[in-house]
């Protein structure tokens, strides 16, 4: 139940002092639109909201952001929101869940200011508040009403207000326990000439503040023209609640009203269909992809990646378990509630640390209560990433994206292969300390400056100190990225040889099995035994790779869930035992028969049959096959004893056909 | 190779069995209604299997439409060769349609390293698609050694001692009863399948009659297809209007009470002799869209029965409940009978053109049990002789394959279907251009 308090009034704020040129130049630090939303849901993560949602209404031209956050009392909201610059300098760590403080530089009401018409904060904080004023004393008065009705100037929250006590600009105090003076009229002992500090309890639980803040009469006002002119660009209202219930929430509700038309057609526009990157996708898919990625949300961790690293982002980069994460939902009138998940990598196929550590960099420099710690990942592909915009590396201080992801200038440096494996390389580094943001980062955090000390120490530790010679983690996989380029494709010219002789194989088996149906003499030399075997005697041809692949060792192992894999670490080969590909099973008639490649350079046959094993042995040195390929050769040895060919009786017509010009 | 009744047959399922249904590949002088085609009896097969003994089933499709529309089909050049008797061979062009086994090899062996069947049951619609099975199932015994292989359909029931030849383990020698159950739909949407099948999947949903409290279950199927999203139906029955019209009637009425809705198609079984006044207005009023009705002659004039195509025409045309788009409304003309006279199929056309639109010819296979002594008669040359696309008794009834194919141009010359593919059999031959190109022209029926 919301009461209206007795004789209240509504109260407007000005500014003083700042030119209208200068505000309009800070709001334009929140560019895009994202950015601004982004902005403001960072300050409900500093509030320790455990759940942000952003509801956006009316074909978008109303937009919500709700947060179960810490909420403001009428003095914090006065003292530290509606105002340029902070009042005091905040712990690093939130309040309640210790979270990294990610706050901006104190401007965050004019982050909307571009994007609409008007907007409007609700925010109530349900607990005792202890704060802080600044007051300037000049003899032995401290007038503190003044300073804690300022802006909102609803006297009966003094009520509620009790004076602790008041120190001076060294930290002395000068009173202790303040008994409630008259009028909140502080009397001190003996003069003072200084700028002193009063510290007060405000039990607030009960308020609920209710502003509005019309960014058309604030930008609207002409440039040489002082804002002091303008009476009521924020007006403010106090309610009181008594219902229990309400009188336990604390939250802070902002609402975007009159959303410009530029915004409303980029959130609806339908997406390009052919595009490769996030164009690809309709208007609110992207911003949301885009504030995904720019937040401290919980992280999508594709299946593919492996545990380890799934792990490490979790615990090490996001401090999940520490409850760091803020859950933020956005719905629409169509869309239903959606949970935002930070979008990160998804391989094509299953990496793992062991077999991929070419690949997969964690890194991590400082341990946690060091000034520098940092925490990222590094992830290779074998194929260029889409959508585009995963490419490169972000880098995050305390989980919020500072730019657009970079190479650290080797894009501009890199040509050929090593420009081209760049296009393969996902990654995100997030700087957990060490971080100066007015000294290392630009406003609108769309960068680090070029002299951070902290962007350059990563950068060396990626990249190296040197252009002329690079050395690092991200070059590191950039050239095992282009080793690999080299080493698939000597994979695939392997993979399609076997894959051609098992096709092989099969079209023989089935043109057999056709043929047996209507003939069924086409078997019979498949069932003829003889008294020895010439080639069941000689060494098996093994598995062999070429090219890039001729130092691999190859080996047919068990328990892969692939048909193969590759330890480039190792040099091996692995092919998977019950993988078809790699399998020489026949069906002849009813039964399975196995074909056996045969080294037999010097024997003339090209082929035996076995019927007791089951085995038909392929003398895969015969010349013949040189004159007509793996397949073809396959095909020509089941067909010469499915036509029961006299194999002994053919010398002149193999001299024929492999006889070439000396 | 074993050879068992069905009832028997079923019964060696065990409990929990991993079974992958097939429906091959065909070879066949053409292949029509495509997007109507479906193995219901895998698909029922898949509902008794899975109800009963709790089988994991999975299904490849190999004669499923592409994106467009058609079924893939490959070997264009095939010749055939039929040997007769006292006659010079007869040789004719036939296609392979289906999707190609070693294209798709890949993703067999990805889900088949996952899932390995224990049995792999392939079904035959017809007695004659029978050349693709030996390759289909040295192929399956190749990629999955030991797997059991039964054979059930058509071919093994009619054609068991030929179809033996095929190397199947199991030959399934008569039709099985299927009862109550009804098709499981939801198999092509099963992850595995999907991934077997390429990602292809129905659009349609092939309804069965089932043995007792059939409107009851007509609708339980249809709501099953639209909780997959599938739009669009077709009822397999020989007859829809048997017993009055009755089961037909109140399974309408309920669509209508309980307000369901899905396009229905007429494809078959619309023998309008027995048609009741007020169906086809029911029909229309209840989702039907598309009218074929069966060829329905006098007895005794072997004439069109007039008043049984006056009736639909007078419900659907005349009085219709919504407008019957070109080619909604067709006649079937039965050809390649041994009876058949080329004048009186000429004058056929031209009434069914009247009275419907539009005209279909289906050649004729003779009943293998009513028409046994006939059926022998041609399967004694080969059994693919029976391929009514071949017309196996023309000559003997006076009437040349020459003869059958210009009724075929006829019929297009004819039909308000010119610009559709249905008879697009033509080979793109300078003929075929130039009759497509003419009928483009929209110049009205002749």
């Amino acid at each position: 139940m919301v009461q209206q308090v007795k004789d209240k009034q509504q109260r407007s704020l000005r500014f003083g002092g700042i030119s209208p040129v200068v505000l309009r130049e800070l709001s334009g630090v929140y560019q895009p639109f994202v950015k601004a939303v982004k902005e403001m849901v960072s300050n409900s993560y500093d509030a320790d909201a455990d759940r942000v949602d952003l509801e956006f209404r009316d074909e978008y031209r109303v937009l919500t952001i709700r947060d179960d956050g810490n909420g403001m009392n009428p003095i914090d909201f006065v003292r530290d929101y509606i105002r340029i610059g902070k009042s005091f300098r905040k712990d690093e760590l939130t309040a309640k869940k210790g979270r990294p403080r990610i706050g901006g530089k104190g401007i965050g009401f004019l982050a909307p200011a571009r994007y609409c018409n008007q907007v409007i904060i609700r925010t109530k904080k349900n607990e005792t508040s202890y704060g802080k004023l600044n007051i300037e004393v000049n003899g032995n008065r401290v007038d503190v009403r003044a300073h804690l009705l300022q802006g909102h100037g609803e006297s009966s929250i003094l009520d509620n207000i009790r004076l602790v006590s008041i120190y001076d600009s060294k930290g002395d105090l000068l009173i202790r326990d303040i008994d409630k003076e008259e009028d909140f009229q502080i009397v001190l002992a003996s003069p003072v000439q200084d700028m002193c500090t009063v510290e007060y309890e405000f039990e607030c639980a009960e308020y609920v503040l209710t502003a509005t803040i019309d960014f058309e009469l604030l930008f609207g006002l002409d440039a040489g023209k002082s804002l002091e002119e303008i009476e009521n660009f924020c007006t403010v209202t106090i309610d009181q609640v008594s219902d229990k219930k309400a009188l336990e929430r604390s939250y802070t509700e902002i609402t975007l009203v009159g959303i410009k038309d530029f915004v409303r057609n980029e959130l609806s526009d339908p997406g390009k269909k052919a595009a490769r990157n996030i164009e690809n996708y309709g208007g609110l898919d992207r911003f949301l992809w885009n504030l995904s990625r720019i937040l401290p949300v919980k992280a999508d961790l594709n299946k593919n990646l492996p545990q380890e690293m799934i792990e490490f982002v979790q615990t090490e980069m996001d401090g999940e378990a520490k409850g760091y994460p803020i859950k933020v939902y956005c719905s629409t009138e169509e869309v239903k509630s959606r949970l935002l998940e930070r979008f990160i990598i998804r391989p094509s196929r299953k990496m793992d640390v062991e077999f991929d550590k070419d690949l997969i960099k964690l890194i991590s420099y400082g341990e946690e209560g060091e000034q520098f710690v940092v925490r990222g990942f590094l992830v290779g592909q074998t194929s260029t990433i889409f959508p585009a915009e995963c490419r490169g590396i972000l880098l995050r201080v305390k989980g919020v994206a500072i730019g657009e992801p970079t190479y650290f200038g080797l894009d501009q440096l890199l040509t050929g292969s090593a420009k081209v494996a760049l296009s393969q390389i996902s990654g995100e580094i997030n700087i957990l300390s060490g971080i100066d943001a007015i000294n290392d980062i630009n406003p609108g955090r769309d960068g680090f400056y070029k002299e951070s000390e902290v962007y350059n120490r990563i950068k060396r530790l990626l990249v190296g100190a040197s252009t002329d010679k690079l050395q690092g983690d991200l070059k590191d996989v950039i050239d095992s990225i282009i080793l690999r380029s080299e080493i698939n494709a000597s994979i695939n010219n392997f993979v399609k040889r076997y894959d051609a002789q098992r096709n092989s194989i099969l079209e023989a088996g089935m043109a057999i099995n056709v043929m047996a149906a209507e003939w069924p003499s086409v078997l019979d030399e498949f069932y003829q035994p003889k008294s020895s075997y010439e080639l069941g005697l000689m060494p098996k041809v093994q598995y062999k790779a070429d090219g890039k692949l001729a130092a691999y060792v190859v080996e047919i192992v068990d328990g892969l869930d692939e048909d193969y894999k590759v330890d480039y670490a190792n040099k091996k080969l692995f092919l998977s035992k019950h993988a078809d590909l790699w399998k020489r099973n026949i069906l002849i008639g009813n039964d399975e028969y196995t074909i056996q490649l045969k080294h037999g350079k010097q024997i003339s046959l090209f082929c035996e049959v076995n019927p007791k094993a089951k085995l038909i042995y392929i003398n895969w040195d015969h010349p013949m096959k040189a004159t007509m390929g793996d397949t073809g050769f396959l095909k020509h040895c089941l067909a010469s004893v499915a036509s029961a060919l006299p194999q002994e009786q053919l010398l002149t017509y193999i001299r024929l056909i492999t006889h070439k010009m000396s | 190779m074993e050879m068992k009744k069905s009832a028997d047959w079923l019964s060696s399922f065990k409990e929990g069995e991993k079974v992958l249904l097939v429906n091959p590949s065909v070879q066949e002088v053409r292949y029509a209604w495509v997007k109507w085609n479906q193995p219901s009896d895998l698909l029922l097969l898949s509902s008794k299997l899975k109800s009963e003994q709790n089988c994991e089933v999975e299904l490849l499709d190999l004669m499923l439409p592409n994106e467009s529309g058609r079924v893939p089909l490959r070997d264009l050049g095939h010749m055939k060769r039929i040997r007769r008797r006292g006659e010079p061979p007869f040789e004719y062009k036939s296609r392979t349609y289906g999707h190609p086994l070693l294209e798709a090899k890949r993703t067999f062996n990805e889900v088949f390293q996952e899932w390995k069947p224990d049995h792999i049951v392939i079904t035959t619609l017809t007695s004659y698609w029978f050349s693709t099975l030996t390759e289909l199932i040295a192929f399956l015994r190749t990629i999955l050694p030991g797997v059991k292989v039964s054979l059930m359909g058509a071919y093994p029931t009619l054609e068991t001692s030929h179809a033996s030849r095929a190397r199947a383990d199991v030959l399934v020698t008569d039709f099985i009863r299927f009862g109550n159950y009804t098709p499981d739909f939801g198999l092509y949407f099963q992850d595995r399948t999907r991934m077997l099948n390429g990602g292809r999947t129905i659009a349609f949903g092939g309804l069965k009659y089932t043995e007792t409290d059939v409107a009851n279950h007509l609708i339980q199927q249809v709501r099953v297809l639209k909780e997959l999203n599938i739009r669009e139906g077709v009822i397999f029955e020989g007859n829809l209007f048997r017993d009055q019209c009755s089961v037909l009637s109140e399974f309408l009425e309920r669509m209508d009470k309980e307000d369901i809705r899905i396009n229905l198609h007429g494809l078959c079984g619309l023998e309008i002799a027995d048609a009741v006044g007020g169906i086809y207005h029911q029909m229309s009023k209840g989702g039907f869209r598309s009218f074929f009705l069966e060829h329905t002659l006098d007895s005794d004039s072997k004439q069109l029965n007039l008043d049984a195509y006056g009736r639909a025409y007078d419900e659907l045309r005349k009085n219709p409940v919504r407008r019957l788009q070109s080619g909604d409304l067709a006649g079937f003309i039965m050809i390649g009978k041994p009876d058949d006279d080329l004048h009186r199929l000429f004058t056929q056309c031209f009434n069914l053109l009247e009275l419907c639109g539009s005209i279909i010819p289906k050649p004729y296979t003779p009943d293998p049990f009513g028409e046994r002594e006939l059926y022998e008669q041609i399967t004694s040359e080969g059994l693919e002789y029976l391929s009514p696309h071949v017309f196996p008794l023309a000559e003997r009834n006076g009437i040349t394959r020459e003869q059958y194919l210009d009724l075929y141009k006829h019929t297009t010359f004819l039909n308000e279907k010119r610009m559709g593919n249905s008879f697009d059999f033509f080979d793109n031959r300078y003929s075929s251009v130039a009759l497509k190109r003419s009928l483009g022209k929209k110049g009205g029926t002749v």
